[in-house]
């Protein structure tokens, strides 16, 4: 299992799928691997998720919803939908890796998005209450799964 | 973009596929260009003023964070810059090792600006996503490519991305022969694609544009400046790099947080692949001068989308000169050299992939930086972008919208620009009269 936090922890809530990364990578789970990715450059995600199984990506997301909402797609069925972006500070992002890995044949054989609606993206603020307990959720959820996997990894510390 | 009668204004509240956030704003009145504004809105960082009071020693490592596609030429002008002033002579062994970090940066960030991001503009697609449905295996082996570079820089850099493993003085440690030794065959397939990648770049249908530009580069006695070197322009310009503040002014605009350079008494000039190639050409590889040739790019090369052809070849140089150095690579006795700290001012630049950036530090005898002076190349390139911009704007704003905006896009990524990096200053709130 590979998990992939996107994000940038200098931009508020955009942070949180570093933050989730840290913990996971913190506590040190087995046949876990843990990346975070501060650049969402689409060849850095493919050549991250080269040769896994099931990857979990957590990004933030930018969606006209409650921040904390956390919404769950799975990237090899449905593409994100346009109006529910994942927040990039670069031109290009998840999306554009996910497409361009399926033309190229280079997917896992799972590829699931946690996306966690986020609030407050300004330079220098900390998660939002509501976006740091939905992180916490997203860890345990994410344990939960790891229990049930039996797929074996190794274990990278995060960049 | 608003129609009146003689007026026409566009637009572009975002740019894609430029590192760094930016926009662009530009107004023609009667035909006549009456304001092109490269406006960066990306907030200022405030690097120089972090590095006050700090130990010299942590100068690569925190200007390294100014970019994550380009930290090493960050290093390298540091590094240069202290090791100027404390006059430490880096062992030919150590520069070699250095020359093959460098080289890695230029060849992922190269990659990725010509596959990645420049490429589908002149194929009229809208993102490399679509292009790949007709390129799939250049694109693939493009990855691949820069996949090589990325291997070569986290082996020598300790990582791929802000690699931590160069210090003032050479390296914190070194890689084994037989560990560079098994990158030769990634690195050989890599120029395989590069071939094949200049070659298919130099057949894309160019715009018809050659500006007279002024090329500002680094200059080496005997190589293709990357590492260090002597400055030169095109205009006659020859000074050490200590000099290099008499050479250009720089000053703020309220448009934009990064500040524009021009040469003294001249205006605006071009630093990067265009100007290396131009200023340096007999000093590339006999391969990116073989393949330069045969595609009919030789200087003088003027027409600044003609760059993405330029980068290929050095890619080519790039990877050509890397597989020289890791097969006569010899592990130096020390990984770096010890030096007497020393109180003063050093001067410093390197060829970063997107041009000459320039450090000055003024050191304390107690080896703490008093004072920091950084200038990247997109800042120094941001005046001819906009340049460039003015010279095309009559016939820009003729397009319908879209095709106006891709094509100012297009302009734009000529000088892969990395804004994130060229941000300086805060934005005053000064109005403009023609606003």
């Amino acid at each position: 299992m590979l998990v992939i936090g996107l994000g940038n922890p200098l931009r508020g809530d955009d942070g949180v799928g570093i933050w989730i990364a840290e913990q996971i990578a913190a506590a040190d789970w087995p046949d876990v691997m843990v990346l975070a990715i501060e650049s969402g450059e689409p060849t850095q995600l493919i050549e991250a998720w080269a040769g896994a199984k099931r990857v979990y990506v957590v990004d933030a997301l930018v969606a006209p919803l409650p921040p904390g909402r956390v919404l769950r797609f799975d990237l090899l069925r449905n593409p994100v939908p346009a109006h529910l972006a994942t927040f990039s500070t670069h031109g290009l992002g998840l999306s554009e890796a996910v497409q361009l890995a399926r033309i190229l044949g280079a997917l896992p054989s799972k590829l699931t998005l946690y996306g966690i609606v986020g609030q407050q993206f300004a330079y220098g603020v900390s998660l939002t209450p509501e976006v740091a307990t939905a992180a916490q959720y997203v860890v345990a959820r994410l344990r939960r799964l790891l229990r049930h996997a039996a797929t074996p990894g190794q274990h990278r510390s995060p960049q | 973009m608003a129609s009146h009668e003689h007026q026409r204004t566009i637009r572009i509240s975002a740019l894609a596929r430029v590192e760094g956030e930016g926009a662009l704003f530009i107004r023609v009145r009667d035909g006549q260009p009456m304001d092109v504004r490269l406006q960066i809105y990306e907030p200022p960082r405030f690097f120089e003023a972090l590095l006050r009071g700090r130990p010299h020693t942590d100068a690569p490592d925190i200007t390294a964070r100014i970019c994550g596609i380009c930290p090493v030429a960050y290093q390298m002008s540091a590094c240069n810059a202290l090791e100027n002033l404390f006059g430490i002579t880096i062992p030919q062994e150590i520069r070699q090792l250095r020359l093959l970090l460098y080289y890695a940066e230029w060849i992922q960030s190269h990659t990725l600006h010509v596959v990645m991001l420049h490429a589908p503009d002149f194929l009229g697609v809208d993102n490399v996503v679509q292009m790949a449905q007709t390129n799939r295996d250049l694109v693939q082996r493009a990855l691949q490519l820069k996949k090589a570079g990325n291997q070569l820089l986290a082996l020598i850099g300790g990582r791929e991305i802000h690699p931590v493993n160069v210090r003032v003085g050479g390296f914190y440690s070194v890689p084994r022969p037989a560990e560079l030794r098994k990158l030769r065959d990634p690195l050989q397939r890599g120029l395989e694609t590069a071939l094949a990648l200049a070659r298919w770049v130099a057949r894309f249908p160019f715009p018809d544009f050659e500006p007279k530009y002024e090329f500002v580069a680094l200059r080496h006695p005997t190589e293709y400046a990357i590492l260090d070197g002597h400055v030169v322009s095109s205009y006659g310009v020859d000074l050490p790099v200590s000099r290099f503040e008499e050479l250009v002014v720089e000053h703020q605009v309220p448009h934009s947080t990064a500040l524009h350079y021009e040469i003294a008494g001249r205006g605006s000039y071009l630093t990067g692949p265009l100007a290396r190639f131009n200023l340096n050409f007999s000093q590339l590889s006999p391969l990116a001068q073989e393949v330069a040739r045969e595609t009919g790019h030789v200087p003088p090369l003027q027409n600044p989308f003609r760059s993405i052809v330029v980068r290929c070849l050095e890619i080519i140089h790039a990877l050509e000169q890397s597989l020289a150095l890791i097969e006569r690579y010899e592990p130096p006795a020390r990984p770096w050299v010890d030096y007497e700290v020393r109180s003063g001012i050093g001067f410093g630049a390197s060829e970063a992939p997107r041009g000459l950036l320039y450090h000055r530090y003024e050191v304390g005898a107690d080896g703490s930086i008093r004072d920091a002076r950084i200038v990247p190349p997109t800042a120094q390139n941001q005046k001819r972008i906009e340049d460039d911009l003015r010279l095309l704007a009559p016939s820009v704003i003729q397009l319908p919208k879209d095709r106006a905006t891709r094509f100012c896009e297009h302009v734009i990524r000529n000088y892969d620009p990395c804004i994130s990096c060229a941000t300086h200053f805060l934005r005053l709130d000064i109005v403009d009269g023609d606003q």
